[in-house]
């Protein structure tokens, strides 16, 4: 959660800045959820601070500020996904030493499997599950029907747990191939 | 973890999360500041596109107007003429002939074939889809590509036409009454959508219509603005039909509108705007009769789960669904309204715990709970779900429904539930179905592995109940 709250509003400039300034951290902790890519976050981020300084105006107040901002980052941070959506999904698997799968290993099974779902579905799950926000806050932050939300996360879940499976399929040939 | 429950997967979602610390972001607060340094201090400046925008908008722009120029005379059906399927006998209703003659380098030539298309053996997606409907009149419709097909009977025959002007809204809108009749609803230019919505965000639709299959098709404006809406349609008979809008950008800025056309929809009226208590009334619209207008799949704290209009949409109440109340919340949220005749309907309702189907024999008067089959209770109470995914009535008693690949039937009303083999279908759900009978149908279907681009579901059918499934191919070359 943001640990700086600014109560004025947001009429001049130098407060927006302000503003801006001081949710990056929570922003990057947030692209970073969506993209699993502290690079491409910190990318993100950028952009969309510079694409919300474009539009200040039409920042009314500095209590909607987080809400405002974060629609701006979240739109950014799908527009990457698309992108990436469109590029082929390499993935390295490494067996784990000793044959079992330890904490890392079932994180790295994780990332994969989430970078295998569509991009509405990465974003979503990271919203619900990164940033605890609840159905109607994604829908704020993402434009989305609060239906929508619910169905695509419900199907996101659906489609990870199917992911997983096929991440342990892919490793257990990778071992298979190594014995 | 070989079957990962939904309860472990959220926790291991929620510690996934945790786990990714990125570290100090001293570095990006710095360099974001120095970028914001640079921009001038002190004014609001005037609106602009970013530069890689522009650029892309510039492009775009270039590009459309080559499309318009090679394709902008076969939008809307002039010179292309409409191919029944091979099957088909051309009555003179469905056979008009061409306004202008087809000019044979544009006019795709069809290489449909009849029936059902045998599955692709390289397993390549040519069935991909991206709209599955039930025509008034009965019998399904899809849309393909750039085609609208009509599967009106149980027969093998399939007819279809392209390109017709597919609905480009977020959430599409078309409505097919019978395999003449059919109509969309379209951007028209002017249309801005910026991250913000409204009062930036500028909606103007255009209702395209067709009374010859498809052949041709003509456009009529709204009147109106609507930013950030949805847009619902639904036609009683080829002449009478509604539209309503539901803002959910910003439902306390805007208001749900209500349009009725009594000419096919060559002119629409505002019957109904600022409709009070309910500015986002839902997704969802079916017209059980001339005047009785119902709504469904709000997802705004003020829609109702289901409300009903006798006066052709002047006016509205909400319906009270035996024990869930009127409004939608996250405990529960409509699905769908449907109509099979005047006086029998249903309601999908995904809850928290279930999903419902509620029904009417009535008109609506009445509304009762409907027995699910209990895989959907299981999976419902289980897991993380919002119940029911999709559903379809073919008449009072035969429904059939579908979680994932779970597809079901019934043909008592909900009494028995069968639940189907459902061979020939890859990892992935149903999203949407539409039967012509109790065993003949259609299945829209969203693959684990989506494909890219719009249409990103494939069409399947079944003769057998949902007992196996067959790609239905795409119709054009």
């Amino acid at each position: 959660m943001l640990d700086v709250t600014i109560e004025a509003k947001a009429r001049t400039d130098g407060d927006v800045r302000s503003l801006l300034l001081a949710r990056l951290p929570e922003a990057r902790k947030l692209a970073n959820w969506i993209l699993h890519d502290p690079i491409a976050a910190e990318d993100a981020v950028q952009e969309a601070a510079l694409l919300a300084w474009d539009r200040r105006r039409s920042l009314r107040d500095a209590a909607s500020a987080d809400a405002w901002f974060n629609r701006i980052l979240v739109n950014v941070c799908r527009g990457e996904l698309r992108r990436r959506a469109r590029r082929p999904l390499i993935v390295e698997i490494e067996p784990a030493e000793d044959g079992t799968h330890g904490a890392l290993a079932i994180r790295d099974e994780l990332t994969r499997a989430i970078r295998r779902l569509v991009p509405d579905e990465q974003l979503l799950l990271a919203l619900r599950y990164g940033r605890d926000l609840t159905v109607p806050a994604i829908a704020a932050a993402t434009g989305m029907p609060e239906g929508t939300v619910k169905s695509r996360l419900h199907s996101g879940l659906e489609h990870l747990r199917a992911a997983l499976e096929a991440e342990r399929r892919a490793e257990r040939r990778v071992e298979e191939s190594i014995r | 973890m070989s079957q990962t429950s939904a309860a472990d997967l959220e926790f291991a979602l929620r510690d996934h999360y945790r786990s990714m610390e990125v570290g100090s972001s001293r570095d990006l607060t710095e360099r974001v500041a120095v970028s914001l340094n640079r921009a001038p201090i002190g004014r609001w400046p005037a609106f602009r596109l970013p530069r890689r925008l522009a650029a892309g908008a510039a492009l775009a722009a270039a590009g459309l107007v080559v499309v318009a120029a090679v394709f902008g005379p076969l939008r809307y059906g002039q010179t292309v003429p409409f191919v029944p399927t091979e099957t088909a006998t051309p009555t003179a209703g469905s056979t008009p002939t061409p306004a202008v003659a087809p000019t044979p380098t544009a006019s795709p030539q069809p290489s449909i074939t009849p029936g059902m298309a045998t599955p692709n053996p390289l397993g390549l997606a040519s069935n991909r889809a991206s709209a599955l409907g039930r025509m008034r009149s009965g019998g399904a419709w899809a849309a393909q590509g750039d085609a609208l097909c009509t599967m009106p009977d149980t027969s093998t025959q399939r007819t279809c036409v392209w390109p017709w002007p597919a609905s480009d809204l977020a959430l599409p809108a078309a409505y097919v009454q019978d395999s003449n009749h059919a109509w969309s609803v379209t951007l028209a230019p002017g249309t801005v959508s910026s991250l913000f919505g409204p009062p930036l965000d500028h909606q103007s639709l255009v209702v395209n219509r067709t009374a010859d299959g498809g052949f041709t098709w003509q456009k009529a404006d709204v009147p109106g603005d609507y930013p950030g809406s949805t847009v619902a349609l639904s036609f009683v008979d080829p002449d009478h039909g509604f539209i309503v809008t539901s803002p959910y950008m910003a439902p306390l800025l805007a208001s749900s509108t209500i349009l009725a056309t009594s000419d096919g929809g060559a002119t629409w009226n505002v019957v109904a705007a600022n409709i009070p208590d309910n500015p986002f009334l839902g997704d969802a619209l079916a017209v059980s009769d001339a005047t009785t207008l119902w709504v469904a799949d709000g997802t705004s704290y003020s829609s109702p789960l289901l409300a009903v209009s006798r006066d052709g949409g002047k006016n509205w109440t909400d319906v009270r669904l035996p024990g869930l109340g009127t409004q939608y919340s996250e405990q529960a949220a409509s699905r769908s309204v449907t109509f099979v005749d005047p006086s029998t309907g249903f309601v999908t309702v995904s809850t928290s715990s279930n999903a419902e189907v509620f029904g009417t024999t009535d008109g609506g008067l009445t509304w009762t709970r409907k027995n699910m089959p209990s895989r959907f209770g299981v999976l419902a109470g289980a897991d993380f779900t919002y119940g029911l995914d999709v559903a379809d009535f073919v008449d009072a008693d035969h429904w059939v429904a579908a979680v994932g690949t779970a597809f079901q039937s019934t043909a008592d009303a909900g009494k028995t539930w069968q639940l189907a083999a459902n061979a020939g279908l890859p990892r992935g759900a149903f999203v949407a179905l539409a039967f012509q009978d109790a065993t003949h149908g259609f299945g829209l279907f969203e693959p684990y592995v989506a494909p890219l681009g719009t249409d990103r579901y494939l069409l399947y059918q079944t003769e057998n109940g949902g007992d196996s499934w067959e790609a239905v191919d795409g119709a054009q070359p």
